[in-house]
């Protein structure tokens, strides 16, 4: 199947202007396969992290949204433990104006502002609305031990 | 695991099985026909294997605790194109050699390759001869066995083996599976295929409760399960099975039957993609309604150019473009894909009714049908929404929304930013003022 013109504009110009923190590297042999990392937000929990992503660009894309998962050990309410991601844009809020680098941005944006009322991970989202200091502590300790520089 | 294993593995090109100890790295290679087509069928730690085949006497009349099932094998093949269950060739070549007694466990390992496919089948079977349910996941030969009951058997194997590795978690589901489908098999005839050995294997088990895996199953099914087999097997058996049967009635995907940890995220990914599907289609009337007008110099961006945000190509002016009722334009071919699937705007969100309805509004409000001096919509992105967002990220809105704006002056930005000018969306009205004009007649 062709590779649609607008995978191949929406990698040129990730390549060509990446955004700050984030990065997409399409696989050689599947270019609707990336390698993204995603730097933890300054005054967060996952600062002075980077976290690896994968994502993939199914089919349908822009159609339907890209499908986006962490690889790396990951302490947040809204990613479970095998880093899928509950976020609206990568669901029903997809659309189709959205791009690879709009939907990376929400997901950094994601790790500033956990939202622990529409968990993923319940257990994590329990620890972090019952004590928040100690959740908050454990996610800056898994960050520290699984998304070291 | 470690050299400690035995390893049983079966050829299906020749049926030739043979065992190995350890974890030997290298090819596997049926060392009778080289073929490749080759099959872990069993792991198991050594000393287990060598107490099954010190207390294995005699050919299995019936299925003792240590015995290998061969569904397992079978079950192993599952996910091989071709049929799963031995060819009946098969049983003639197995002479009755003690090493082969050692083939008891299933294969752990085996998941990593045939994960969904191993147990698939069983959960499959029960479905189909315990509840008459008609499943086409079914391989068409095995309707010819009794799978109803080496099911009960491999159900009870599987779950075994994953007590005894001490895989607690998993254990803990497929006991489940094992404990609702094959908590006590009827009869323990566990050779899929019709062979001379049958009729050894049609006395009843005389121990139905010798298998501590068994009684495993009896705790977890509770007291109705614990009594009932010892009077009618089949009975209770099918009455788990037509409950299973109706559980699972309602499916379609018969793979939708988890039996590990990983199936079990797959279906839980599956269904978190499937559970918001976001918005419903617009009716392909409304689609076809929308608006069409020529590109035009107003509608360009700071670069000069233009682009349709779905598909990413440059738009010429002169190009025909789909208007929705909310300013935003893309080509018809695009927004047509997307509004078939989910109506609404992919900048601003709203539904073509929604903005119709907000547009008309503003007109008449503003100025009165027919005028051309009308208020733009200024679409709040808010009432798009009938359904509160997700984790709404407080930078997703603007940022996400800028960067695909960033190349498109033309298109009025709905937070408020007012690049949109008056001339640009008189000069749209012209055309919308007859568009709606027989909308209004219809409605």
């Amino acid at each position: 199947m062709a590779l649609p013109k607008r995978i191949i504009k929406e990698t040129e110009r990730l390549m060509a202007e990446p955004v700050p923190g984030i990065s997409a590297v399409p696989h050689e042999d599947n270019l609707r396969y990336f390698d993204v990392t995603i730097d933890g937000p300054s005054q967060s929990p996952y600062e002075q992290g980077t976290f690896k992503l994968e994502l993939f660009l199914p089919d349908d894309y822009p159609m339907t949204p890209p499908k986006v998962r962490f690889l790396t050990k990951i302490y947040h309410p809204n990613i479970d433990k095998l880093g899928r991601i509950c976020l609206d844009v990568l669901k029903s809020n997809w659309s189709p104006a959205l791009q690879i680098r709009t939907i990376l941005l929400s997901i950094q944006a994601l790790l500033g502002a956990p939202n622990p009322d529409d968990p993923l991970a319940n257990d994590v989202a329990k620890r972090w609305k019952e004590d928040q200091n100690a959740a908050i502590q454990t996610a800056r300790d898994w960050t520290t031990q699984y998304a070291k520089k | 695991m470690s050299s400690s294993q035995q390893i049983s593995i079966v050829c299906h090109e020749c049926e030739h099985e043979w065992q190995r100890r350890g974890n030997t790295p290298g090819s596997l290679r049926c060392p009778e026909c080289a073929s490749e087509f080759v099959e872990i069928v069993s792991i198991r730690p050594r000393h287990e294997a060598e107490a099954a085949s010190s207390r294995q006497v005699t050919r299995r009349p019936t299925l003792e605790p240590g015995e290998t099932s061969p569904l397992n094998q079978y079950a192993s093949g599952a996910n091989q194109a071709l049929s799963p269950y031995r060819p009946p060739s098969r049983q003639h070549q197995e002479a009755p050699d003690p090493g082969e007694m050692d083939i008891s466990a299933f294969n752990i390992a085996n998941r990593a390759q045939g994960r969904t496919g191993t147990l698939m089948s069983f959960t499959i079977g029960g479905g189909t001869f315990g509840g008459s349910t008609n499943f086409t996941a079914m391989p068409s030969g095995r309707q010819d066995h009794q799978p109803f009951a080496s099911f009960g058997q491999s159900g009870q194997r599987v779950a075994a083996d994953s007590y005894e590795h001490g895989y607690e978690q998993e254990a803990e589901f497929r006991h489940n599976q094992g404990g609702i489908f094959g908590f006590h098999p009827p009869r323990p005839n566990w050779e899929p295929q019709e062979q001379p050995q049958r009729s050894a294997n049609q006395q009843p088990n005389p121990q139905p409760f010798a298998d501590p895996f068994q009684n495993l199953f009896m705790h977890i099914m509770g007291g109705n399960a614990r009594t009932a087999p010892q009077t009618d097997p089949n009975n209770s058996v099918n009455g788990l099975l037509q409950i299973m049967s109706q559980l699972l009635a309602g499916s379609d995907n018969l793979r939708d039957m988890a039996v590990n940890d990983e199936d079990l995220d797959d279906i839980i990914t599956h269904l978190m993609e499937a559970e918001s599907h976001g918005p419903p289609p617009a009716s392909s009337e409304d689609i076809e309604s929308l608006p069409k007008k020529a590109l035009d110099e107003t509608m360009l961006n700071e670069d000069g150019k233009a682009q349709c945000t779905i598909c990413m190509d440059d738009v010429a002016v002169g190009e025909e473009v789909k208007y929705l009722y909310c300013n935003h334009w893309f080509h018809e071919i695009c927004i047509g894909h997307w509004l078939q699937a989910h109506d609404t705007c992919p900048h601003c969100r709203m539904s073509l009714k929604e903005s119709r309805e907000k547009y008309l509004a503003s007109k008449t409000t503003a100025a009165g049908p027919g005028t051309p001096n009308v208020i733009p919509p200024t679409p709040d992105l808010d009432q798009g929404r009938s359904q509160p967002r997700r984790h709404s990220t407080p930078t997703r809105p603007s940022s996400s929304r800028r960067q695909s704006h960033s190349h498109s002056r033309n298109r009025p930005a709905p937070e408020g930013n007012n690049r949109f000018s008056a001339a640009n969306f008189r000069n749209l009205l012209g055309l919308n003022n007859n568009s709606t004009g027989s909308r209004e007649q219809r409605n």
